[in-house]
């Protein structure tokens, strides 16, 4: 946070155990908006001590990362992914931790720098994700980055008072290859003149 | 505003008679995050706009994007 190279306007992501104490308390409030709830797949508000045991597993397990995302020095996103490495693949899942950033184009930006992380840091052979069917916006971004639905699990996950599909998308690094070009157009627009940092190991 | 109501009826594919000033994000199904970005490279181009990054997520209605149109 201290780089003088930033810039106001530059996005960079930061290892949440690379941060303050003040953002792992902000995490579990940003995470408990209705607004974020609503999309994932357990929807019930996490307790303090829930918190404290997922931060935990956190600094244990290291295929387990939860970046949070800047522009300048404004967080704007919370982006994290589990690794596995017998397989050479990636989850991944984010969210903005405000409700006006909801299709604004911050989701193409950290989607954009997980999948440049993900094949050319990580060398993985999969990036996948699972997205609640009825969010349909983000599984229209994912097609839009090239991924293909690979499936739709029928009634998977048990809300309170029905069940939900869930869909599965993932893209290899030849669809990704190609399709970065068409982003990184997109991204000129939006960005200007100011960049998008890498996601990188912890310090 | 005729212009930019064009530009938006264009991008989002929708009839022009369904856009108002007021019409916001969360009224368009198509308004996604890449249209978005589609309406800002637009609007720029042809409204002779600037808006800078980190004030692209302030623009959540149609008229929101006057206050960067250099000569309205």
């Amino acid at each position: 946070m201290d780089n003088d190279k930033l810039k106001s306007g530059d996005v960079h992501f930061h290892n949440i155990l690379d941060l303050d104490a003040e953002y792992i308390s902000n995490l579990r409030n940003w995470r408990n908006q209705d607004f974020v709830r609503e999309k994932m797949f357990n929807q019930g508000l996490i307790s303090e001590d829930e918190h404290g045991k997922f931060i935990e597993h956190l600094r244990e397990i290291s295929e387990k990362r939860l970046y949070i995302c800047f522009i300048g020095e404004k967080a704007f996103g919370v982006l994290d992914y589990n690794l596995f490495i017998n397989n050479n693949s990636l989850e991944f899942g984010y969210y903005l931790i405000e409700q006006g950033y909801t299709n604004s184009g911050l989701g193409i930006v950290m989607e954009y720098a997980l999948l440049n992380h993900a094949f050319y840091d990580l060398n993985v052979h999969k990036v996948f994700c699972r997205t609640l069917s009825n969010n349909e916006k983000v599984i229209s971004l994912h097609k839009n980055f090239g991924f293909l639905t690979e499936g739709v699990m029928k009634q998977h996950i048990k809300m309170v008072n029905r069940y939900m599909d869930v869909t599965i998308q993932a893209i290899y690094e030849s669809i990704w290859r190609d399709n970065r070009i068409v982003i990184e157009k997109l991204l000129k627009v939006m960005l200007g003149n100011n960049n998008i940092g890498r996601i990188e190991e912890r310090c | 505003m005729e212009k930019l109501i064009e530009i938006v009826a264009e991008i989002l594919n929708v009839d022009k008679a369904n856009i108002s000033p007021e019409t916001s994000r969360d009224d368009i199904p198509a308004w996604d995050s890449f249209n978005h970005i589609r309406l800002i490279a637009e609007a720029e181009d042809q409204l002779d706009a600037k808006i800078p990054f980190e004030k692209i997520s302030e623009i959540r209605k149609v008229s929101d994007f006057l206050n960067y149109v250099k000569r309205k």
